[in-house]
């Protein structure tokens, strides 16, 4: 049997970080391989060219991050701490959480706890554009630098953040409504359900449904009240909707919670033949896409958006990348539609905060 | 010898009763004086004096809020609209005020001071109508201030339509975002607010009657006090401090839109009645309050200062919350036997 040496010791110990055993066995070896591989995948699935990604890698001394997010209630933020903590892993980084509630004044109150302590860098979704204006200043006067994470911190222009990494609300809305109505045939009666008129998601994903219905001359819009991503109001909206028009072919929902709650209505109702289509493309909605109760759905990339923040943030803190000079004021995080043929394919990547 | 030893249970009881008769009072500072000494000996960043302004920064919108909770708890009313009253005031408030190009609400501006004075009017009218639809109507508080919820609710939708508001006038920018003498302005109102709100409950005949009628209302309206305007009275007050919390809450988070301080209505009736302040009125004050505003905003920012997972977060607050409602309702109830030996 072989003996190891003191340079196999730390080189497992380099790979496979603080947590590997002082004598490592082959399962270390094996976890170390997969960390390793693990890594590759993630850097490969955010775009990067091996040969370019030379820069990006784990920082060589343990940072401390905080982050934060609308509010951990949501599935689509509950994913995205878990996919930040993952990367941190990844890259040496400890992710540190505040959790926004849903509430602005909460999240405010984070905030200003967040910024009374010292962080590498900071990722953060303000769940109320503007609220958080002034902690964020504060923090980014001490040098630290902020990452603005799927909404916009305050309008443009107010708030010097290192970058904003968000996905593209009106392309997301466009692209899954162009699939319904294509398979709605084109003609008949169509609903939107909307988010929470004020939020600049459902603004955008809005305004994308409408520049494709107004392609499809004879689609008419019956109905297009917000629930405010509440699902109790879903059901109160279709529950009428339902009796006011008979003839309804096809639904667009600004997220899949909204949408699936609604085709409980349409099921009770005996309206199963509605096709409906979502935003979000979290797993429950992604199965329901897979069984057929949904069109499709489109990914609003939680994974990506939170684990290119922990990149982002390394590269700042431990690469030296300078806000305005080597990253962009602003990077998109796209999201594929998911159909029936790329559902699996897609919940492998979400399984692995890929995504 | 005998007489000494006749003397001392007298004296021993009547240290106890004063003890069980304070514990409401005393055991809200305990359970401050135990969070403050837990969190400082596990973080080293929350016993600091930046920290402590945080705190006080944190409390102090609920604490201009709780001040007109509290006259209306303790006539053993209820005011549920108190959070979406300074919701809509706020964005009164911004209404009247010239927004930038790219927000997109049809406001109408006006001079800044006669903004201010148009919204503490509009803010006037809605304890007003709360205040008749209670006291001449004679719908319950719990019902007619829910009522008053869901309008100041459309209010608000109705004014903002789904946008946000960034502009408000320099008056109100400066009391909710400034600082004087490096304190931050909105702990000077706070505090301004809570030593009037004192003063008023503790030496005037109006702060006498509050207690009474809130204590036995039969009474109070036997010995001749006018019940009906002291209830009015209070809850104008509630509307009256909502709105004040409400426009310069606007201006300490930078901008106004709906639904922004939900969680002030929850924060500010805990913030009473954890203090010490009895739901079924009478009894309480001012200094109850600011314990209980104190228990809040020690507990929600040490939290945010230890390492402890997220989800666990909610959840100990809510224990804490409970340990202390639990301990102010025994406080009630060993209080009550010895209230009714004295009578």
């Amino acid at each position: 049997m072989k003996e190891k040496s003191p340079r196999d010791d730390a080189q497992l110990t380099a790979i496979a970080g603080d947590g590997a055993a002082a004598d490592p066995s082959r399962r270390d070896l094996f976890r170390a391989v997969g960390a390793t591989a693990m890594a590759g995948a993630l850097f490969a699935s955010a775009g990067f060219d091996p040969a370019l990604a030379q820069e990006l890698k784990a920082s060589s001394r343990p940072l401390r991050a905080a982050f934060s997010n609308a509010g951990l209630q949501a599935t689509w933020c509950a994913q995205g701490k878990q996919a930040a903590e993952a990367w941190g892993r990844l890259m040496n980084v400890e992710v540190v959480w505040f959790d926004g509630e849903l509430s602005a004044t909460k999240q405010r109150a984070s905030i200003d706890n967040m910024a009374a302590q010292d962080w590498d860098f900071v990722a953060i979704q303000t769940f109320g554009i503007g609220t958080l204006t002034d902690p964020i200043r504060r923090m980014i006067d001490k040098g630290t630098p902020v990452i603005a994470m799927d909404t916009m911190v305050a309008p443009e222009g107010q708030v010097d953040i290192h970058t904003f990494i968000a996905p593209d609300n009106v392309m997301m809305g466009s692209v899954v409504t162009a699939q319904l109505l294509s398979a709605a045939g084109g003609a008949g009666d169509v609903v939107m359900t909307q988010g929470a008129l004020g939020h600049s998601g459902a603004q955008g994903r809005a305004k994308g449904f409408k520049q494709i219905m107004a392609s499809y001359p004879e689609m008419r819009l019956v109905d297009e009240q917000p629930a405010d991503w509440d699902v109790t109001k879903v059901a109160r909206i279709w529950d009428s909707v339902l009796t006011q028009h008979g003839d309804i072919k096809a639904a667009f929902f600004h997220n899949d919670d909204m949408a699936l709650a609604a085709r409980r209505v349409m099921d009770a109702k005996g309206r199963g033949d509605i096709i409906i289509a979502g935003v979000d493309a979290m797993p429950p909605a992604v199965n329901a896409v897979m069984e057929g109760k949904m069109l499709a759905t489109v990914r609003n990339p939680s994974c990506r958006i939170h684990g290119w923040a922990v990149a982002a943030g390394v590269a700042a803190v431990a690469g030296g990348e300078k806000r305005g000079e080597d990253i962009p004021s602003f990077i998109l995080a796209d999201g594929p539609v998911i159909t029936q043929e790329t559902a699996a394919g897609h919940l492998w990547l979400q399984k692995h905060f890929l995504i | 010898m005998s007489s000494t030893a006749e003397s001392r249970p007298p004296r021993r009881s009547a240290a106890m009763g004063f003890l069980l008769g304070q514990l409401r009072n005393i055991a809200p500072v305990i359970v401050l004086i135990a969070m403050v000494a837990f969190f400082s000996s596990t973080s080293s960043t929350f016993l600091t004096v930046a920290n402590f302004m945080n705190i006080l920064s944190q409390i102090s919108l609920t604490a201009i809020i709780a001040v007109g909770l509290t006259f209306v708890i303790l006539t053993a009313e209820i005011d549920l609209s108190v959070a979406a009253v300074a919701n809509a005031v706020g964005i009164m408030v911004a209404y009247f005020t010239l927004q930038p190009e790219y927000v997109n609400i049809a406001n109408m501006p006006v001079h800044g001071v006669l903004a201010i004075v148009l919204t503490l009017a509009a803010c006037f009218a809605i304890g007003l109508t709360t205040a008749f639809g209670v006291t001449v109507i004679g719908i319950p508080s719990f019902i007619m201030t829910l009522a008053m919820m869901q309008i100041a609710n459309g209010v608000s939708a109705m004014l903002v339509r789904g946008q946000i508001a960034y502009n408000f006038p320099d008056a109100i920018t400066f009391l909710g975002s400034g600082s004087i003498f490096g304190v931050r302005a909105t702990i000077v109102v706070a505090l301004v607010f809570l030593v009037t709100a004192h003063l008023v409950l503790t030496y005037t005949r109006f702060g006498r009657y509050v207690y009474m009628v809130g204590g036995n209302r039969e009474a109070a309206e036997y010995s001749g006090v006018n019940v009906r305007f002291v209830i009015g009275a209070v809850l104008v007050i509630g509307a009256m401090c909502s709105g004040v919390a409400g426009m310069l809450g606007v201006a300490y988070f930078g901008s106004a839109q709906q639904t922004q301080f939900d969680t002030y209505l929850l924060d500010a009736i805990a913030a009473v009645v954890v203090g010490g302040t009895s739901l079924f009125g009478g009894r309480g004050g001012i200094g109850n309050t600011v314990i209980g505003l104190l228990v809040l905003g020690v507990l929600n920012n040490g939290l945010d200062h230890i390492q402890i997972d997220s989800f666990l977060k909610i959840l100990i607050r809510g224990l804490i919350l409970l340990a202390a409602l639990i301990v102010n309702v025994y406080a009630q109830a060993l209080r009550a036997p010895r209230t009714a030996d004295e009578g």
